[in-house]
C-alpha cells in the first residue's frame, strides 16, 4: 500500500544508528502518539500548558522547576541567553547581541563537543580552561572572572580521562555565583544516574526527547526556579501581549523561532511518564536479543572481532553491537561498509567509528574500523535482514 | 461531532477554551484536519533519512506552490533566520560556522520604516543588522535605490504590511534590490489567500518567501521557505540538517523537525491547494454573523465586517469597535473577563502591538465546534451590556 513516504518519494530504511537527528530520532511510543492526537482535539492556552507541563515534569523527576524546549539543544541555547539576559527586557531584546551582560561561559577543553556551539548562538563567548589532558578545579576557578557568566558542562564527557566531574563544577558555580549549564540530553539510565544529576543543584540542565521514545524536536530544561523563569521569558509565547495584568512580557524573543505544538508539549509530558514507567531490563533485553541475532550471523568471519557494549551511566540508554574491522586484511573500510549498507534495498543506516569523533563521544583516536549498531531503532524482524546484509558485505 | 476528548489537558490541570481569536502562536495555531493527523501517524510507521525526507518535500513543495525551489522549516519565523542566514553566507561553511558573528560579511538588511512589525527580529537572530530606510510616513524607491552600500545583504520585505501609507510596492523593490544585486527576503507568512495572490507571490521573482504552515491548518511549529534554488540551498545549509550532515555547526541546529510534521506539512498544503475556499469562508461568516447579530443591536459598540482580502490572514473578521468610555470598561478588560469566564474564550480584545484597533475586539471563527457560536455570542453580549 503506498502511504504519504511514497507519495513524497522517500525510501523508507532499517535504522540501526540509534536516535540520530538526522534520521529523525525514534518511533514514537504509541502512548506518546496517542496523547499528540488527543492534543489535537481541543485549544488551549499555550502560556498555560506550558507552565503546567514544566510543573508536571519537575513533579516527575523530581526537579525543582522545568520548561518544555523545542529539543535539547534550543534549551541549550535559551538557557545560555538567560544565563546572561537575567530577567531584564532590553537584555532579553538584544541577544545574540551580549554588550552590557557577562556573556562567557567557560568549558574543560577536553570537554569541547559538537554542540558547545549553543554558547555562540546565543551571542556567548566559549572560554577554554586546561588542556586537552584535562582541567584541575584550581585552573577553572582561576579562569572565573568579571565576565564569566556560567559553565558549561556536558555530562557524558565526563569519562574522558581528568575532567572535573559536575558534583565540583556544582560547587565551584555556587561559591563564585556563576551559572551552571548542564548538556544531559540522554543522560537517563540508570535511574539512579539521572536522578543524581536532576539533583545535582545545577542550575540548568537540558535533556532530550528522543533518547526516551519522545519526539526528535522536544526535550526540556530543568533546575532551579528563578533560572527556569529567566529561560521560559525567551519562549515563542512571550511575543505576543496577553492577557491583564500581562502575562507575558511583549518581548521580541530570540527564542521565536523554537516553536513547539499544543501536542509536542502534551507528548513530551507522556514521553517522560512512560520512560519512568518502563521496564528497562525488559527494554534492553529487547536490544540485547538483536544483537545476539545480529553476532550470530557474523559468527566465524574472518578480520572482525565483535564486541557487545551493555548500557551504562554516561552513555545513551541503549546496547550496542561494535564491529572492529582489520581494514587492511578485508580490504574496505568501515566507512565503506556504512556506504554500501545505505546503497542497498532497503537502505541500512549504522554508524561507522569515524563519526564518533567528530560528535566528541569517543576518546581513544586510533582505530577506524568499526561499525557500531544500535538495536533501539531496529523494528521487530529488521535484525535479521541486518545481519543478512552484514554478514554478505563483510565476507565478500 | 463526537465529544472532544480532553483527558491529556485536564490531567495537567490545563483549562480548554473556545477559540475566536484565529490560527494564533500562543493558542497553538491550528487544529489539525483528519488528512494531516493520519499524514503524521503515516510518517511515524517508518525511519527515513531526513535529508532524503527535507529535500524531496522541498521538491514536491515547489511543484505544488509553483516555485523554483522549497524548504520545510520549522515555521516562517525560523524559515526567516535561515533565510537572513543564508543570505549572508551561501553556502560558505566557513561563514555559516561563524554566525552569528557576521565579520566579513555583508550583514544589513534594509526595512522601510514604516514596515516595521513584530518578527523583523528575525534578522538580528543570525546576527545581522536592521537598517531603517525612510520614515513613518513611506520610504521612496530613490531613497531605496540610495540606501544600498557596500554591507547590504538584503531587504526585508513584510508583505503583509504594503498596504501601509508610502510603502514601496513589492514589485518595485524587487526590481531596485536586483538591479543592485541585493536579495530579497519576503515574510508572507499567512499571505496564502485567495489562491492567486498566494501564487502571485511566489512567482514574484522574490529571492525568498517564508510562509506558515498554521494558516493552512498545519503545525504551529511548521512551515516552508520558498524562491530561487540558490537562495533555497544557501538558507537550507544553515538549517538544522546542516549541522551533523556534512558537519557545519548552524544557526538553525535547534529549529529541529519531526518526520512527522514534515509529512503533515505536504499534506496541509495540499488540501489547501484543493479546498473549496469559498465554503471554508462562508462557515466562518455564518458564524460570526450569529455573534454580529446577538451584539450589533446594543449601544456603544459598532459592528464591523471584514472579509478576507488579498493581504490579510485567510479568514473573515468580525471587528466590534467600542466606545470604552461610555462602556466603563476597555477592550483589553473584556479580553480579560472572557478569557477568565467558564468556558474561556479567547478573542483579540484591544489590537496587538500596534495601536491599530486598540478600542476594538476582534473575533475570528476559525475553529468553532457546533454551538460555540451562540456561547461566544452569549458571553460577549453580556459582557458588553
Amino acid at each position: 500500500m503506498s502511504d504519504i513516504y511514497d507519495e513524497i518519494g522517500v525510501r523508507k530504511i532499517i535504522n540501526a544508528r540509534g536516535a540520530s537527528t538526522n534520521l529523525g530520532g525514534v518511533l514514537l511510543n504509541d502512548k506518546v502518539m496517542e496523547a499528540m492526537n488527543i492534543a489535537n482535539q481541543n485549544n488551549v492556552d499555550m502560556d498555560e500548558l506550558f507552565h503546567k507541563s514544566g510543573q508536571a515534569i519537575a513533579r516527575l523527576i523530581g526537579a525543582e522547576s522545568a520548561f518544555v524546549t523545542s529539543g535539547c539543544f534550543a534549551g541549550l541555547v535559551q538557557g545560555a541567553a538567560s544565563i546572561m539576559s537575567g530577567t531584564n527586557p532590553k537584555f532579553i531584546r538584544q541577544i545574540p547581541d551580549t554588550t552590557g551582560m557577562k556573556n562567557e561561559f567557560l568549558i574543560q577543553k577536553q570537554m569541547r563537543y559538537l554542540y558547545d556551539h549553543c554558547i555562540q548562538l546565543a551571542g556567548g563567548k566559549l572560554i577554554e580552561v586546561g588542556s586537552s589532558d584535562g582541567a584541575t578545579i584550581e585552573e577553572l576557578s582561576k579562569a572565573i572572572g568579571p565576565q564569566t557568566a556560567g559553565i558549561l558542562h556536558p555530562v557524558h564527557m565526563e569519562n574522558v580521562p581528568g575532567t572535573i566531574p559536575l558534583d565540583q563544577i556544582v560547587a565551584l558555580g555556587k561559591t563564585n555565583d556563576i551559572a551552571v549549564l548542564v548538556d544531559a540530553a540522554f543522560q537517563y539510565y540508570p535511574s539512579s544516574h539521572f536522578e543524581s544529576i536532576i539533583k545535582s543543584g545545577a542550575d540548568l540542565i537540558g535533556f532530550s526527547a528522543k533518547y526516551m521514545g519522545g519526539a526528535n524536536s522536544a526535550g526540556f530544561v530543568c533546575g532551579k526556579k528563578d533560572r527556569i523563569e529567566a529561560l521560559a521569558l525567551h519562549s515563542f509565547v512571550e511575543n505576543e501581549w496577553v492577557g491583564i495584568p500581562p502575562r507575558t512580557t511583549g518581548v521580541q524573543t530570540f527564542g521565536r523561532g523554537y516553536k513547539l505544538d499544543r501536542h509536542d508539549i502534551v507528548g513530551m509530558v507522556v514521553t517522560v511518564k512512560e520512560w519512568l514507567r518502563t521496564d528497562q531490563e525488559e527494554r534492553l533485553a529487547d536490544m540485547e536479543a538483536k544483537v545476539t541475532t545480529i553476532k550470530q550471523s557474523l559468527d566465524n568471519i574472518p578480520n572482525i572481532t565483535l564486541e557487545e557494549k551493555p548500557a551504562i551511566a554516561g552513555n545513551p540508554p541503549w546496547v550496542e553491537l561494535w564491529i572492529n574491522i582489520d581494514e587492511q586484511n578485508l580490504g574496505r573500510t568501515a566507512r565503506d561498509i556504512e556506504y554500501a549498507l545505505i546503497q542497498g534495498d532497503p537502505p541500512i543506516w549504522v554508524t561507522a567509528r569515524y563519526l564518533l569523533h567528530y560528535s566528541g563521544m569517543d576518546s581513544s583516536k586510533e582505530n577506524f574500523g568499526t561499525i557500531i549498531i544500535r538495536p533501539i531503532t531496529i523494528k521487530s524482524g529488521e535484525e535479521h535482514v541486518v545481519a543478512e546484509r552484514l554478514r554478505e558485505l563483510l565476507q565478500s | 461531532m463526537t465529544a472532544k476528548d480532553e483527558s491529556v489537558y485536564s490531567e495537567l490541570g490545563v483549562r480548554t477554551i473556545i477559540n475566536a481569536r484565529g490560527t494564533n502562536t500562543v493558542l497553538g495555531g491550528s487544529r489539525f484536519s483528519e488528512k494531516v493527523l493520519a499524514a503524521m501517524q503515516e510518517a511515524n510507521t517508518a525511519h527515513v533519512d531526513m535529508e532524503d525526507l527535507l529535500v524531496k518535500s522541498g521538491e514536491k513543495i515547489a511543484r505544488l506552490v509553483g516555485a523554483e525551489a522549497a524548504f520545510p522549516t520549522s515555521g516562517a519565523f525560523a524559515g526567516l533566520v535561515v533565510s537572513a542566514a543564508g543570505i549572508m553566507t551561501g553556502t560558505d561553511r566557513e561563514k555559516i560556522m561563524n554566525l552569528p558573528r557576521t565579520k566579513g560579511m555583508k550583514n544589513e538588511f534594509l526595512l522601510q520604516k514604516n514596515m516595521r512589525y513584530m518578527f523583523d527580529r528575525c534578522i538580528e537572530v543570525p546576527g545581522a543588522k536592521l537598517k531603517l530606510i525612510g520614515d513613518q510616513h513611506g520610504a521612496s524607491s530613490q531613497t531605496l535605490s540610495d540606501s544600498i552600500g557596500p554591507k547590504t545583504a538584503g531587504l526585508l520585505y513584510p508583505v503583509h504590511l504594503a498596504s501601509n501609507e508610502g510603502a514601496i510596492p513589492l514589485a518595485s523593490a524587487l526590481s531596485i534590490a536586483h538591479e543592485k544585486g541585493i536579495a530579497v527576503l519576503v515574510d508572507s507568512a499567512f499571505q496564502l489567500y485567495p489562491l492567486d495572490h498566494f501564487r502571485s507571490l511566489i512567482t514574484s521573482g522574490a529571492d525568498l518567501l517564508a510562509f506558515s504552515s498554521k494558516y493552512m491548518g498545519g503545525p504551529n511549529s511548521v512551515g516552508f521557505i520558498c524562491g530561487k534554488k540558490e537562495y533555497v540551498e544557501a538558507a537550507a545549509s544553515n538549517s538544522f540538517l546542516a549541522y551533523e550532515r556534512p558537519g557545519t555547526f548552524s544557526v538553525g541546529r535547534g529549529y529541529k523537525l519531526d518526520r512527522h510534521e514534515i509529512t503533515a506539512l505536504i499534506a496541509v498544503i495540499e488540501e489547501w491547494l484543493d479546498m473549496d475556499h469559498d465554503n471554508r469562508i462562508k462557515t466562518m461568516e455564518m458564524h460570526l454573523q450569529v455573534i454580529a447579530e446577538r451584539v450589533s443591536d446594543l449601544p456603544n459598540v459598532t459592528i464591523e465586517e471584514v472579509a478576507a482580502a488579498p493581504g490579510k490572514p485567510p479568514w473573515p473578521q468580525l471587528l466590534v469597535h467600542i466606545d470604552e468610555n461610555k462602556l466603563g470598561k476597555t477592550a483589553k478588560q473584556i479580553e480579560q473577563a472572557l478569557i477568565d469566564g467558564e468556558p474561556s474564550i479567547w478573542i483579540n480584545g484591544g489590537g496587538t502591538a500596534t495601536n491599530l484597533n486598540k478600542n476594538s475586539l476582534i473575533i475570528r471563527a476559525i475553529d468553532f465546534a457546533e454551538g460555540d457560536d451562540q456561547i461566544v455570542a452569549e458571553r460577549l453580549r453580556r459582557e458588553l451590556t
